[in-house]
């Protein structure tokens, strides 16, 4: 046996072994991956295994706003979960040590300026670069670029309009590089291929339970569409999360299966349902 | 004598009105300062209308002291200059003659200090405005008065400024001047033996030019901020291409990555006899030592960021790479202000505290509308709260609002936006908005949300 075949033998059992180690994290372990960055939603945490992979692209389709009497899915408007995206900036940001700059790709996923400062804490605020490419061509090239700079950890970028190519790029550099690509997506766009590591469906939703007057906490529950390369432990993949606009940051109150009589748990359940019977 | 009192004892006066500009006036003083370094190697300037020369060593070069001071003035007048010149051991007599002594061109020796200096006034001694007010008030208004009052009474009275000054002009202690520097120029040239219209020939010589430029740069530890390339073309005005950069920067492949593009579509004409390259702009960079294998750090982040910087904006123009600061202003519109980043600051400097606005503690919703979208509301009572509201071809009852939430224009600009009282609102589905009446109009708006 060649010295070359040994060696790939030991690479080979360090992977398997990894692997091992990371089944055991989701299992209940608290402690997140290095490879991972921590959402800080305990229950979504536990499912991906520590959190979203450190070096992939993740989808997040926005919020549909169809008016009325539009009934074309291409007119609908869109908005990007931008809470949820400052929240993930956070997270990764507060993960690094160096403080690397935060790019933000387009301009549809640029959150107003004061959702990027928590309390006092101005740090994401000054260390947010913020591009505006005119065409789909030109957000791939601008991803492409932060993903490539060592001054960039973290890159958001507006994800309309990219195909599966495009994905496939960025999903690559971005395992190559280990950096997280956050990219927001219309939601007609879940039908078109993509190489995304994980894609995610949001919407808006009530707080579970009786409310109190005079409070407001903007809430959305999100499911998981897909996670590429680990299974995820939890049956049902949908979660409530809720904005604390006093501190900034966003919150895994509850599971969804609280909701047993919203209508917006209701419609949630007959879509897995009917995605499972699909897949069937 | 003001311009209009000139005017009524002058009639028919020709004015020529040179508006006044400090800046530009030691702007100009440090050039003249520049030039002068071919008479001196330590010129510096002296503000508002002055420049010390150390001549020490050098005057024999120039035919004596005498024929160098005459040269000097020569060319200062050649300049349009009305110059008064003079020589002495120390940089304080010399000052002190030249500006209060009788002669244009006046040469002082080592053992005619006392002499010179004594009949000048004391404001000649560089000394404080009100100590030259306090010492006539005592009658002492040359420089021979004050040099036979005794030493201490002097100090206690009038300061030590003035015992040092004193010194400084006879010799007893020593004074330094800060020289200018004379500004490098960094430019590498070639001419062809004939018009060249191959791109590739081009392409090649400029890599090499650009190549030899940096070796420049490389030696005295800069990097370019600003680089001209020029190309003279035959029976053409020359061509030149710019390039601006964010942070200074000596990496050929990143430079060239720049440069490229805007070379590779210059109308060539009948073809280019010269190219130039000039670091029009440099700044010094952090010495680093080499290493065979690097690593990243945090000491390359900027330069790392000011290439990212540097292409996207060479692609997608200035405007559309922008950082975000907070403002003075209590509008949720003009909150923050995204300004085009047109220079990469060292991480040092990002660190350094500075004086910023505040940013208002208050909520306010992730998505900001570029300008309220008008809705159709009921409330109970009028100028109420909504409890009902359309929006976007959607109409809902409201669940929970909060509010109101006064935000109003400054006094001083009133005039642009009127009272707003401002909602946040939830809607049976759940959409959470901010929404506002218009003190002015009385319309509702929505000018966001958290989403």
């Amino acid at each position: 046996m060649s010295t070359t075949r040994h060696v790939n033998l030991r690479e080979l059992t360090d992977r398997i072994r990894a692997i091992e180690q990371r089944c055991e994290i989701s299992d209940g372990c608290d402690e997140p991956a290095a490879d991972r960055i921590a959402t800080g939603w305990t229950d979504i945490d536990a499912a991906l295994g520590g959190g979203l992979a450190a070096g992939g692209l993740h989808e997040w389709f926005g919020v549909e706003d169809t008016a009325r009497g539009e009934t074309h899915p291409a007119d609908a408007r869109w908005t990007p979960p931008l809470c949820i995206l400052a929240h993930l900036a956070w997270q990764a940001f507060d993960r690094s040590s160096s403080s690397p700059w935060v790019v933000w790709v387009g301009r549809a996923c640029h959150p107003y300026p004061r959702v990027l400062v928590r309390g006092a804490d101005r740090r994401m605020l000054e260390r947010s670069l913020f591009v505006s490419p005119r065409d789909v061509a030109g957000r791939v090239w601008a991803m492409d670029l932060a993903l490539r700079s060592q001054a960039v950890g973290f890159v958001v970028a507006d994800g309309s309009g990219l195909d599966r190519s495009a994905t496939q790029r960025i999903q690559l550099l971005a395992r190559a590089q280990a950096k997280v690509v956050l990219a927001v997506c219309p939601p007609r766009q879940r039908s078109i291929l993509s190489a995304a590591q994980t894609r995610w469906l949001v919407r808006t939703a009530h707080a579970p339970g009786q409310r109190r007057p005079g409070e407001i906490h903007p809430g959305w529950s999100v499911e998981l569409l897909r996670c590429k390369g680990m299974r995820p432990t939890q049956d049902h993949p949908s979660w409530y999360l809720e904005w604390n606009r006093a501190e900034g940051v966003v919150h895994c109150p509850a599971r969804l299966a609280d909701l047993a009589g919203s209508p917006q748990q209701r419609e949630v359940r007959t879509e897995s349902r009917r995605r499972r019977s699909a897949s069937a | 004598m003001t311009l209009a009192h000139a005017r009524s004892l002058c009639a028919g006066l020709a004015v020529r009105d040179q508006p006044l500009s400090p800046d530009t006036d030691a702007a100009a003083l440090r050039r003249l300062a520049r030039w002068m370094l071919r008479y001196a190697p330590v010129v510096a300037p002296e503000d508002p209308d002055g420049l010390m020369l150390d001549i020490a060593g050098c005057s024999h070069l120039f035919g004596g002291e005498r024929e160098h001071m005459r040269r000097i003035a020569d060319a200062l007048r050649r300049w349009g200059l009305r110059p008064r010149l003079a020589a002495a051991p120390t940089f304080a007599c010399a000052r002190a003659v030249a500006r209060f002594g009788e002669s244009d061109l006046t040469q002082i020796e080592d053992d005619m200090i006392g002499e010179a200096l004594s009949p000048l006034p004391v404001a000649a001694l560089r000394v404080e405005a009100k100590t030259v007010d306090a010492l006539a008030d005592v009658g002492i208004e040359r420089i021979r008065h004050v040099a036979a009052l005794p030493r201490d009474e002097l100090a206690a009275r009038f300061g030590r400024e003035l015992l040092m000054r004193l010194d400084q002009a006879t010799g007893a202690v020593n004074e330094s001047i800060e020289s200018i520097r004379a500004v490098r120029r960094f430019i590498v040239s070639h001419a062809f033996d004939g018009p060249v219209r191959r791109i590739a020939i081009i392409e090649a010589t400029t890599r090499e030019l650009l190549s030899r430029l940096l070796g420049q740069l490389q030696s005295v530890q800069r990097g370019i901020l600003e680089l001209d390339v020029e190309l003279c073309r035959v029976n053409g005005e020359p061509q030149t291409l710019y390039l601006r950069l964010t942070h200074p920067n000596r990496d050929h492949a990143h430079l060239w990555k720049l440069l490229w593009p805007k070379l590779e579509r210059v109308h060539l004409g009948f073809g280019v006899t010269n190219i130039a390259l000039q670091a029009s702009r440099t700044q010094r960079l952090k010495n680093e030592q080499a290493a065979f294998l690097r690593e990243p750090s945090s000491s390359h982040e900027p330069a790392a960021l000011g290439e990212l910087v540097d292409r996207l904006v060479d692609r997608l123009g200035g405007a559309a790479v922008t950082c975000v600061h907070p403002a003075e202003s209590y509008i949720p519109e003009k909150a923050f202000v995204y300004t085009a980043l047109r220079e990469v600051a060292p991480r040092e400097a990002t660190r350094r505290p500075t004086v910023e606005p505040a940013v208002n503690p208050a909520p306010r919703p992730s998505h900001l509308f570029e300008s309220p979208e008008p809705i159709r509301v009921m409330s109970l009572v009028p100028d109420g709260p909504p409890v009902w509201l359309e929006w976007r071809g959607r109409a809902n009852k409201i669940v929970v609002g909060i509010g109101p939430e006064r935000i109003a224009a400054p006094w001083w600009a009133r005039g642009i936006a009127a009272v707003r009282d401002y909602y946040d609102v939830e809607d049976e589905e759940g959409r959470q908005l901010w929404v506002f009446r218009d003190g002015a109009s009385g319309e509702w708006y929505v000018h966001g949300q958290w989403i």
